[in-house]
């Protein structure tokens, strides 16, 4: 097997050619030299013929003058007469010379293949054959080709014909021609070289450079393309293929190469800011850790002191914790093959509970909750993740209002499905952050401690996503936030 | 030495201060950039010790605005970025050093020390008055070879006076260098202090160092 593209293109592209010309060579060979050889055949026929017709001719103007001179008539039968014999012995002195019999040898026989006459160019070997003439007299004609030695180690092919000229259906003598193969050796010859010799070099050596051009033109563009290829590196992400001028599959492969760049350039710069959030985040409990701990160690202290500050770090711990856990909810809904445990859950009932839950942390802050349905809507949920999800959503909702204020929840059915809707008279968020809320680790007001690590709603979002929902939000920062919550009644994993 | 922290992580605050405070600085602590940008403009601090992701005023915010009005005070910023990018920010902004967190706290004590041996303009971690030897590194004090032990805040006060060796020192200028901003200054806290070092310093000497100057403060020279 050839490994390389260019040398199995060159192979193919040369064999398809030569067996097409090989083809085309024999036919055009065999159908050359069938036609020379008829045309050959015609030519001594119709000599023949017209041989026979004139000796006949000559024959009767013989008998004519005979008849008036009173010669009897069974004396004019052709067969064994003297006189024939005379006559078509004149007719070869005379006619055999003839421009049109120019490379013909004419030669006459008796029924018995005896010799009557003989042109002078017939080669004296040239006789009938006893073996034939039995044969010979039954036909028309008689074709054969003859190898004829004419001097030492020299030989004369020729092509014979021999026709029996009838007189009263006997046969009354043999008319032979013959005429040189030679020229018809030659002119095959020639075709032989240029066919199987001439053209088989040239069409192989034709069809490699051709091949090797076509190869290597429609290879550039991929050569191109590989060039750049190397040339990308996690560091050099940003580098293109440039697409060739051409509207074809190569152009496509280039766009869709491009494609697949720009899609892991993405991907591999939104990990890289999603660690450098992470490391970020675990970085102030860290600091607190090692802070606190090198300044307790740095003199002996009262129990109370040490008790303190170990209470301080469990409490940086934990909060790492609970960071490493809401990691762990984000990837386990990145991870497509952990699908969601869904059963028929009803919605209304959900959020009940739900808000029976957070109820008490608004409470606290003197929030109302304010909820609202107009159906009964049951759809197949993963209920915690869903939970979470609105648990996540109201966290933020009660963080985010102030003392007294009021969250309103709705649950309703559309054509599309189950809609629920978060509103609070909060803070509101500002225009220009609203289309990152959802990303990993985006906070509205950075510096804000104590306030959660921007994971919450990204959790939320990632839950919605993979029940195929879809979630939107909506801020005014005079009057609070809405978030409107689309989930599909059918269960069907987007995935 | 007077240390002015602005960091809005409360516990990290926190700790910088009982640690600085421990080692006989006098800090005062600011949560927010606006905070810290009053206090740094009112009061005369030694070293200002910068978040760089505050609330308010950011600390590059900040950083800018101080060097802007020509504060001189050595600015020390704390940064959880390490990215070179957001170092070479903040030294722009006109800080003159940084620590990532999270950081060594022996090497914010170090990087503070460094700071203020340039804005006093000595080498080393040895203060010298004849034969009187702070060393700033180890917090040890010798007199002809003697070791003498001394609480910190005593401590803190004889490293200011030998800082400004040879010039006259206010009370004022002590409690804005020495105590924080909680200090009450029309207690008599620095002359019991100053009493305090004369007794481990210059009692049984023949040379005394530590000298008052009469209606205006004191001068520590030989």
């Amino acid at each position: 097997m050839i490994k390389s593209i260019r040398l199995r293109f060159i192979f193919w592209y040369t064999l398809i050619l030569a067996v097409t010309f090989s083809a085309f060579a024999f036919v055009l060979y065999f159908h050359v030299s069938t036609s020379l050889k008829n045309e050959l055949d015609d030519v001594l026929l119709t000599k023949a013929e017209g041989i026979a017709r004139s000796i006949n001719t000559y024959w009767d103007t013989e008998k004519m003058d005979a008849l008036r001179h009173g010669a009897r008539k069974n004396v004019f039968s052709k067969i064994n007469n003297s006189n024939f014999l005379k006559i078509a012995g004149r007719w070869v002195e005379e006619r055999s010379n003839d421009a049109e019999l120019m490379d013909i040898s004419v030669q006459i026989y008796k029924p018995d293949g005896k010799l009557i006459a003989s042109s002078p160019n017939a080669p004296p070997e040239l006789n009938i054959s006893e073996k034939i003439l039995p044969v010979l007299v039954t036909r028309k004609t008689f074709y054969e080709d003859r190898h004829i030695p004419v001097a030492q180690d020299a030989f004369l092919d020729l092509r014979v014909l021999q026709i029996p000229v009838l007189e009263n259906g006997k046969a009354a003598y043999i008319v032979q021609v013959a005429a040189p193969l030679e020229s018809i050796w030659t002119a095959l010859q020639g075709l032989k070289f240029i066919l199987f010799l001439l053209l088989p070099v040239t069409v192989v050596l034709a069809s490699m450079f051709a091949g090797e051009f076509l190869a290597s033109i429609t290879l550039k563009p991929l050569k191109a393309m590989i060039g750049t290829a190397r040339q990308i590196t996690a560091e050099n992400m940003s580098l293109r293929i440039p697409p060739p001028e051409t509207k074809d599959e190569i152009r496509q492969l280039a766009e869709t190469f491009n494609d697949m760049l720009e899609k892991i350039h993405r991907v591999l710069i939104s990990q890289k800011q999603f660690i450098q959030d992470v490391s970020h985040e675990l970085r102030t409990p860290l600091t607190i850790m090692r802070g606190e701990l090198e300044v307790a160690l740095k003199r002996p202290r009262s129990p109370e002191e040490y008790g303190a500050i170990l209470q301080s770090n469990l409490d940086e711990v934990m909060k790492i914790a609970k960071l490493l856990e809401e990691l762990l909810a984000l990837a386990r809904l990145d991870n497509s093959t952990t699908g969601l445990t869904r059963e028929p859950t009803n919605i209304t009932t959900l959020m009940r509970d739900i808000l029976d839950d957070m109820g008490i942390l608004a409470r606290q802050k003197g929030i109302g909750i304010e909820f609202t349905f107009r159906d009964e809507i049951t759809a197949p949920l993963d209920r915690d993740k869903i939970m979470r999800a609105f648990i996540n959503l109201l966290d933020n909702a009660i963080k985010y209002t102030h003392d007294n204020g009021k969250i309103a929840v709705d649950v309703r059915r559309d054509d599309s499905g189950a809609i629920i809707t978060v509103s609070d008279t909060g803070i509101g968020i500002p225009e220009p952050d609203l289309p990152r809320i959802f990303d990993r680790f985006y906070q509205v007001d950075k510096s804000r401690s104590s306030a959660g690590f921007g994971l919450g709603l990204s959790i939320a979002k990632a839950i919605i996503d993979a029940h195929g929902g879809s979630i939107r939000v909506a801020s005014d920062q005079s009057q609070g936030t809405t978030f409107l919550i689309s989930l599909p009644m059918e269960g069907h994993n987007p995935r | 030495m007077r240390i002015l922290v602005i960091e809005d992580e409360k516990k990290v605050a926190e700790f910088i201060g009982n640690g600085l405070a421990e080692e006989g600085y006098a800090v005062d602590a600011a949560h927010d950039g606006e905070q810290g940008y009053f206090l740094a403009s009112t009061s005369e601090y030694d070293v200002i010790l910068l978040d760089v992701m505050l609330p308010k005023i950011d600390g590059i915010t900040l950083c800018t605005k101080l060097r802007a009005e020509d504060c001189q005070t050595p600015i020390l910023m704390l940064t959880a970025k390490d990215a070179v990018k957001d170092k070479v920010r903040g030294l722009d902004a006109g800080a003159d050093d940084y620590v990532t967190k999270p950081f060594a706290f022996e090497e914010l004590l170090a990087r503070i020390r460094s700071l203020l041996r340039k804005k006093y303009l000595h080498q080393g971690t040895r203060f010298q008055v004849d034969d009187l030897v702070l060393d700033t590194a180890t917090h040890t004090v010798t007199r002809a070879g003697a070791v003498i032990p001394l609480s910190v805040k005593e401590y803190a006060l004889l490293e200011y006076l030998m800082g400004n060796a040879g010039s006259v020192v206010t009370r004022a200028m002590i409690s804005e260098h020495v105590w924080d901003i909680n200090f009450d200054t029309f207690t008599n806290v620095i002359d019991v202090y100053i009493s305090y070092l004369r007794n481990k310093i210059d009692k049984g000497q023949k040379t005394r160092l530590i000298h008052t100057v009469r209606g205006r403060g004191y001068v520590l020279k030989s």
